[in-house]
């Protein structure tokens, strides 16, 4: 549903992506590897519009999205976490998924908060408190959940592992699995080499802005040189 | 005593004149970090069209509630239509924007001028309005409580709407982290122009209100931008509450100092000024970057 | 060919004709010079109104003469000061160095004229102030360069301050705008008032130009026990003074009386009733019955479509002053400048306000000051009516030049 091809994005005069190509099928789980710097957000914000390619396109659902601003973008089914989460330090747990709430009026498959408080028991407890007043795991919960809220085809998310306890990382692997046994798909950007194996169907690895390695996740584990050169595992 | 008392009053009357003016200009630099001088254009495009209203209709609260409109509609304009699309295209420094909007701000008056000459223009006071007040031994203008009257009400309706509503909930967002507003799917431009119009229309508010006690002219907007300033710089910029406390603060401060120690009543506003901007550049009250 | 030494004479008388004519014709072009005067008033602002006045009176005075002084047309170029003194001494420079002007004229606010005032002597540039009312711009900045054609506020002042004290007012509040010409005329007013028994119980100051809410003074007036307040306040202050003065129910407690600025014409449209039985102390009005003045308010009737104010007499006197000088010079400026000034000093003559006639230190003496209270007149518009009149004092000394 997600077809990224040729990518070629800029800070100023650098060139970070130099003719990235990606692919999501439905709901399938994609992740991107590589190391710090390789590109891996750049993509992200690539696809999302927030950091626009200069050259290249990028496809949902058979929709050219590459110019679209931001806003239009995410309405058409994309929901995104990023890599600071992206949480409101002056606003509730409540009002965060609220306002995803309304902003996703036209989705079909939009969800109720009560119903991601359901899923977050947590966050139900801490409904009443402000974004930066919530640990950094629950921030992350929170993040999910807003990006739940708003029933997207396709859900990308940037390094969620970071700064999170193991045991706060089972729990968001097993939040995550399930979103993907939902139908939604995934296009997920991870550090954590085993978490993103263990969640993804297909792996692509970058170094340099360049897509050094595309492949089923399989491949990629029987595959010691690409993983050393690239991936330091 | 009772005479300290009365110029008590007079400052937070005062007060409530320029919190009108600072908030708009608050949320509007707290939200999209827009140095916008021309603040002082709406509140002069407001006394004027109130000014049109009220000589067609005869009737003051008819120019109250139809006089902000002018403004509301030419600040969403000018927000959507130039500012947003010179930021869109990385034309938009703070000081781009100072610059186009201090421009905007003497064409106004030049515009005013042109159609209305400077002559002087006034609006009654309605009648329901004209009487006085016996209060500690001075008779108070029942109008100048009304101001007070109106200044609290908008504040407490402006916080109850920022800290309860979904709208004030997106607007608190936004001051916070634009980006991730945007990519929540909501067109930020939208609610940037509301804004934009919205702090107008109370700029334009505050010019109608206020013609009853002093005069409408074609250079209003441009005494009143330094105050206005000051008073966003003490509250902390985007910081509604704050503003109502720096307004308070600096219309007090400058209405004592005019009763008892008049040479320093310039000094007196921007010492405060300098002094905030030097130990306390984020504003008297909140952390940077909180709308409440 | 051959010329003949008639053809030669005739040839050579032509040629020498020829160039006479053309020397003359130069000459008679340099005899009908322009004179060039450099206008500087301040155009935008709280004073725009009363500007637009002194302009128009001025402009009148040298209509009377056609433009024109002994054949010589008259030409103004305007510059505004913007009631700011470093703007006022850039104009003027810019009068001096590239409009090459004859004189200067004009100037309303004190500030300014201070600052001018040296550069005008420095420059050797004749200045001739319109208003710029303070003591001090014939006192302690006097010059043979500089005349003024109004008065010094200690004139107006000083002799309204005696006035109120014997007619039985006590004690007093001052209200006035805190810079040079306020503190002049408050300062002229408060020792005419005292040395006549009178006491003023409290001097009350705003900051120019940055009011605009005077409740804090007119609060502390009101409880100062004092039978009036004495104010100075022109343009966009003197309404809201009024307006507010109102307002806080003082205009039965403790009267406003002023001047003729705080109670102008042009404010009437913006203050409604409130202008209505006011007093306030005139150097001039419409009504003044003598010849001079009746001409004036014709011709400007006639010109502008209303009746003078003030300030337009007062631009009036000063374009007038500017003309009868110009000419008794044959129309031109003297190389020494100086010339102009003193011969500017020993004219008389009768102004719309009374007879004009300068001091040693080229300050215009005030003949009368009129008493006025705005009525209502038979046709329903407001109108002023003269209740009485006395004579303007002297200027206060401090010019230490001799010239």
């Amino acid at each position: 549903m997600l077809k990224v091809e040729r990518l070629h994005t800029y800070y100023g005069e650098s060139h970070i992506l130099q003719g990235v190509d990606v692919c999501v099928a439905t709901a399938q789980c994609v992740a991107v590897l590589g190391r710090n710097g390789a590109g891996k957000t750049t993509t992200l914000r690539s696809i999302l519009g927030l950091t626009p390619a200069r050259r290249g396109r990028v496809e949902f659902n058979g929709v050219d999205i590459t110019r679209l601003p931001t806003h239009r973008i995410v309405k058409s089914g994309i929901a995104f976490v990023p890599e600071d989460r992206g949480i409101f330090p002056t606003v509730t747990v409540e009002e965060h998924l609220a306002i995803a709430y309304g902003a996703s009026r036209r989705r079909p498959g939009r969800k109720p908060v009560e119903q991601v408080f359901e899923i977050f028991p947590r966050l139900a407890e801490r409904r009443r408190s402000l974004g930066g007043q919530l640990s950094g795991g629950e921030q992350q919960m929170l993040a999910i959940g807003r990006a739940l809220v708003a029933g997207p085809d396709l859900m990308i998310l940037d390094e969620p592992s970071e700064g999170l306890a193991p045991v706060i990382i089972e729990r968001l692997e097993a939040v995550l699995k399930d979103v993907k046994a939902s139908g939604t798909a995934i296009l997920l950007v991870e550090q954590n080499y085993h978490l993103a194996t263990r969640l993804a169907d297909y792996v692509y690895v970058l170094c340099q802005g360049r897509v050094e390695f595309a492949g089923a996740t399989q491949s990629l584990i029987a595959n010691g040189d690409v993983r050393r050169t690239y991936l330091s595992v | 005593m009772q005479i300290f008392l009365i110029q008590l009053l007079n400052g937070v009357q005062l007060s409530m004149l320029v919190f009108l003016l600072a908030v708009g200009l608050t949320l509007i630099f707290g939200l999209m970090n827009i140095l916008n001088l021309a603040h002082g254009a709406f509140f002069t495009m407001g006394a004027y069209f109130g000014l049109v209203v009220a000589n067609k209709t005869g009737s003051f609260w008819l120019a109250l509630l139809i006089g902000p409109l002018l403004p509301f509609v030419a600040g969403m304009l000018l927000q959507f239509f130039v500012l947003q699309p010179l930021a869109q295209r990385g034309r938009s420094t703070h000081l781009d924007l100072a610059l186009l909007t201090f421009g905007l701000l003497f064409a106004t008056a030049g515009a005013v001028e042109y159609i209305y000459g400077s002559a002087f223009h006034s609006i009654g006071t309605p009648d329901l309005l004209k009487g006085r007040v016996a209060l500690l031994g001075i008779e108070f203008p029942l109008y100048r409580l009304f101001i007070i009257a109106v200044g609290i009400a908008i504040a407490a309706a402006l916080v109850l709407v920022i800290d309860r509503t979904l709208v004030g909930a997106t607007l608190r967002a936004g001051v916070d982290n634009r980006e991730m507003v945007t990519a929540l799917g909501i067109n930020i431009n939208v609610l940037f122009a509301l804004v934009f119009g919205f702090g107008s229309a109370l700029a334009g508010f505050a010019g109608i209100v206020s013609a009853p006690i002093m005069s409408i002219y074609s250079n209003m907007g441009i005494g009143i931008v330094v105050t206005t300033f000051v008073v966003v710089v003490v509250g902390g910029l985007g910081n509604l509450k704050g503003s109502f406390y720096a307004a308070l603060i600096v219309g007090v401060t400058d209405t004592l100092a005019q009763a008892y120690l008049p040479e320093a009543e310039l000094f007196a506003i921007y010492a405060m000024l300098i002094a905030v901007m030097i130990f306390r550049p984020q504003g008297l009250f909140g952390a940077a970057g909180r709308v409440a | 060919m051959v010329v003949s030494f008639e053809g030669c004479t005739r040839i050579g008388l032509a040629v020498a004709i020829g160039i006479a004519t053309l020397s003359n014709v130069t000459v008679y072009a340099q005899e009908k010079r322009a004179i060039k005067i450099g206008l500087m008033l301040p155009y935008k602002g709280v004073y725009a109104l009363p500007t637009e006045s002194i302009d128009r009176g001025f402009q009148l005075a040298l209509e009377e003469f056609g433009n024109k002084a002994n054949g010589h047309p008259v030409e103004i170029v305007r510059a505004d000061d913007e009631l700011t003194p470093n703007v006022g001494v850039q104009k003027f420079n810019k009068f001096v160095q590239s409009d090459k002007v004859d004189l200067v004229a004009g100037v309303v606010g004190s500030n300014v004229g201070i600052a001018i005032s040296e550069l005008a002597d420095k420059n050797k540039m004749p200045m001739v102030f319109v208003n710029a009312f303070a003591d001090e711009i014939t006192g302690k900045f006097c010059s043979p360069y500089i005349a003024r054609t109004s008065f010094s506020a200690n004139a107006f002042e000083y002799a309204s301050g005696k006035y109120w004290a014997s007619k039985g007012i006590k004690t007093a509040v001052t209200m006035g705008p805190d810079y040079s010409a306020g503190r002049a005329f408050i300062g002229g007013f408060r020792r005419g008032f005292e040395d006549n028994g009178g006491k003023v119980i409290e001097e009350l100051w705003t900051p120019f130009q940055k009011t605009k809410d005077y409740s804090a003074a007119l609060t502390q007036a009101a409880n100062s026990g004092a039978q009036i307040i004495y104010a100075f306040y022109a343009g966009a202050e003197a309404i809201q003074v009024v307006k507010q003065h109102a307002d806080f129910g003082l205009r039965s407690k403790i009267p406003l009386i002023g001047d003729h600025w705080v109670y102008d014409e042009a404010l009437w449209p913006a203050l409604g009733d409130l202008a209505l039985n006011a007093q306030h102390v005139a150097t001039h009005y419409p009504g003044i019955q003598s010849e001079a003045n009746e001409k004036f308010v014709k011709a400007y009737a006639a010109r502008y479509k209303q009746t003078p104010d003030v300030s337009a007499e007062l631009g009036y006197d000063n374009g007038k002053a500017i003309m009868l000088t110009l000419e008794s010079l044959g129309g031109q400026m003297p190389e020494d400048r100086t010339k102009f000034i003193s011969t500017m000093r020993d004219l008389t003559f009768d102004a719309p306000r009374g007879k004009i006639k300068f001091n040693a230190q080229n300050s215009a003496l005030l003949e009368k000051v009129y008493v006025i209270e705005i009525v209502k007149g038979p046709d329903g518009t407001l109108q002023r009516k003269s209740l009485d009149e006395f004579p303007g004092a002297g200027d206060l000394p401090g010019c230490t030049k001799s010239f």
